[in-house]
């Protein structure tokens, strides 16, 4: 029996029995906060702790959750003996019904369901894959590889401008050929869409990925692979703000709020490469600055405390973004030069190993 | 409570009518419904 299936069933079975004992029905959550978070010196990666929570039925406070983890639990196990597989969207819109005789929805929006995804996977110690359920497509790649997915070969080279859509699911693909110095991790997909026309990948023999933000599970997980099967540096482009930095700093660690997937997603050699405030000084950039919200300054004090942030380096780019109240994007690069990016900037930065790590 | 029975029954083959009962049951036998919004956290440490 799949091992998803049988935790299910034995979650059921724990409300069973809590049920005929007359007992307040309840399940058992570890929590996925900060405070139940640290930083693993060894593994050099984020790792949740072994604190829990108690969701109960009977707690005005509590119950409409139990009911959506039972929802949740429910659907996955027909979708395990099914097999079948969905989206976290689709999930979504299965689950989603106005409850009889009442105003209450059972789910209002998606960012009421994913969590209670993620509360499953660490309550069952399974994963979302396991449980049949896949996340939307988000991050592309390209570079001088050719893998094989569900029998197809696809060459990553020969994907005309588009680049290869990572899938949320990666665990299946295998890697053919691959013919890279090293990964070249992008934020923006305007950057990467520069890069990509330069060919900036066959020149300096790289293989580009663009995240579109926070990396998706499967871009996160792509990246590891390459970089541990092939033994590739990462190194990582974001915008100078606090939101940029948490990018780098969840590729290579791992995330808060997934840190019990960590050892799966995190690259802990990663490097950081840019938008750093130095560059904003060394390569003449202060015009395209623009100016920090305070909300933007909020994250940089809230990361300052974070202990995988305080190496000297960090700590002064950090406070550097809190006391200039200023912040530049990927695109401002472009202020210089349509192909500074490609032309000046990288190749400058990679070659002096101008690198945070 | 319906929706919680429905989803049980999947979960482990019993009849839904069946949890539906024993819930109900739990609701006559005046179970200590907690009404003071205690967080799940708080709720946690409680209990451990």
């Amino acid at each position: 029996m799949e091992k998803a299936k049988k935790k299910l069933e034995e979650l059921g079975n724990k409300i069973w029995k809590d049920i005929e004992k007359g007992e307040n029905p309840s399940i058992q959550i570890p929590i996925r906060s900060l405070s139940n978070v640290f930083y693993d010196q060894k593994t050099r990666m984020l790792m949740l702790g072994n604190k829990t929570a108690s969701r109960y039925f009977f707690n005005i406070a509590h119950a409409k959750k139990f009911m959506q983890t039972l929802l949740v639990a429910a659907f996955c196990k027909e979708l395990i003996d099914q097999n079948l597989h969905t989206s976290l969207r689709d999930l979504f819109y299965a689950l989603k019904r106005t409850l009889p005789n009442s105003q209450e929805n059972t789910f209002n929006e998606q960012n009421e369901s994913d969590p209670i995804v993620v509360d499953l996977e660490v309550t069952l110690d399974v994963l979302r894959e396991q449980l049949h359920l896949n996340a939307d497509v988000r991050g592309r790649v390209v570079g001088n590889v050719v893998i094989e997915d569900r029998g197809d070969l696809v060459d990553w080279s020969k994907l005309g401008s588009g680049g290869w859509a990572i899938p949320s699911n990666v665990e299946d693909i295998i890697f053919k050929k691959v013919k890279a110095d090293y990964i070249l991790v992008i934020e923006k997909n305007a950057a990467f869409e520069r890069l990509h026309e330069d060919k900036f990948w066959q020149k300096h023999k790289a293989i580009l990925v663009t995240t579109q933000g926070q990396p998706a599970r499967g871009t996160r997980r792509l990246i590891q692979r390459l970089a541990t099967e092939f033994n590739l540096p990462v190194y990582v482009f974001t915008d100078l703000d606090a939101y940029g930095l948490y990018i780098y700093s969840v590729i290579k660690y791992g995330s808060i709020s997934l840190a019990h997937v960590s050892d799966r997603l995190g690259t802990p050699n990663s490097k950081f490469l840019g938008l750093t405030m130095d560059d904003i000084d060394n390569f003449g950039l202060k015009d395209f600055t623009i100016k920090a919200e305070e909300v933007d300054i909020k994250r940089a004090q809230e990361m300052l405390k974070y202990e995988w942030f305080q190496k000297e380096e960090w700590q002064r780019l950090l406070k550097s973004l809190i006391q200039r109240k200023i912040k530049a994007e990927l695109e401002s690069l472009s202020g210089k030069g349509l192909k500074f990016i490609t032309e000046t900037y990288l190749p400058t930065k990679i070659k002096n190993q101008e690198f945070l790590d | 409570m319906p929706v919680v029975a429905e989803c049980l029954e999947k979960l482990v083959n019993k009849d839904k009518k069946l949890i539906l009962n024993k819930l109900q049951e739990m609701i006559k036998k005046k179970v200590e419904v907690v009404e003071n919004g205690e967080s799940e956290e708080e709720a946690g440490r409680v209990g451990k």
